[in-house]
């Protein structure tokens, strides 16, 4: 009974051991007719939009057009972060291009990352 | 006059197993039991490999949603359909505001899956009275 115990001490140990750790990314939500502003809000929040161009993944703020991290979180940092960065994100690119998006804000420094859903 | 030439018997301690056998079977229901609960919700799937935010991890998410590669979701690895998303999301904010908290459901998408699942998922949370989500990541880089 005592070997048997073992082996399944043995076993849990690995098996917790090689189960992978995970993290978390915590944006607040929003729909679209939400995001684009009310006449309460005394700021324009910054928006990153996130679509798939020409096959590839494109950032965008404004006409400011993004497709490495490194300019992007460099621009993002540029922004006032008051009013909160919203992503908008649009069919097309696949989960990892959003979670990205949303890390680059939270790398800016962007306290308050609201994900917009685009459901086209 | 003779001596008893026999040495007196070596006294031989015996091996007390018991807290041995204790401490064994301690660690044996530990692992037990958080192994049960870090595989239940828990969908193998490749997550976005970003950093995350290292906050509020210990926070109860009260509803784990998987987002598998092919853009079909899993509750407790069973299949369900965005109506029942819809339905658990609506019980969760109400219960979450009946007790002065903030539901955050966590969702674990794969990395592959299309943003257009991930995107309904969200708007159907959203719609449904829940005011964030956590997103998980995996850590890796």
């Amino acid at each position: 009974m005592i070997d048997v115990v073992f082996l399944l001490l043995a076993y849990f140990i690995v098996t917790t051991v090689i189960t992978q750790r995970e993290d978390r990314l915590s944006p607040n939500l929003s729909i679209e007719d939400q995001a684009g502003g009310t006449a309460q809000q005394d700021f324009e929040p910054q928006v990153l939009e996130v679509k798939l161009v020409d096959g590839s993944v494109e950032y965008s703020i404004g006409d400011r057009r993004f497709a490495d991290r490194g300019p992007l979180v460099e621009a993002l940092s540029k922004l006032p972060q008051g009013p909160g960065l919203f992503v908008r994100v649009h069919d097309g690119p696949t989960v990892s291009a959003a979670a990205a998006a949303i890390q680059c804000g939270r790398d800016a420094g962007f306290k308050e990352v609201t994900y917009v859903p685009v459901v086209e | 006059m003779r001596f008893n030439a026999r040495r007196p018997r070596e006294r031989q301690l015996p091996l007390d197993m018991t807290p041995m056998i204790d401490i064994v079977f301690q660690l044996l229901i530990f692992f037990l039991v958080t192994a049960q609960l870090s595989q239940y919700s828990r969908a193998d799937l490749d997550l976005p490999e970003e950093a995350g935010e290292k906050t509020d991890a210990a926070t109860e998410a009260g509803l784990i949603i998987n987002v598998l590669a092919d853009g079909t979701y899993e509750i407790a690895s069973g299949a369900v359909g965005i109506d029942e998303i819809r339905s658990l999301a609506s019980d969760l904010a109400r219960e979450s505001e009946a007790r002065g908290e903030t539901a955050r459901p966590l969702v674990r998408a794969d990395r592959n899956a299309p943003t257009s699942a991930l995107n309904l998922i969200l708007s159907t949370l959203q719609k449904a009275g829940i005011p964030a989500v956590r997103i998980a990541t995996a850590p890796g880089n």
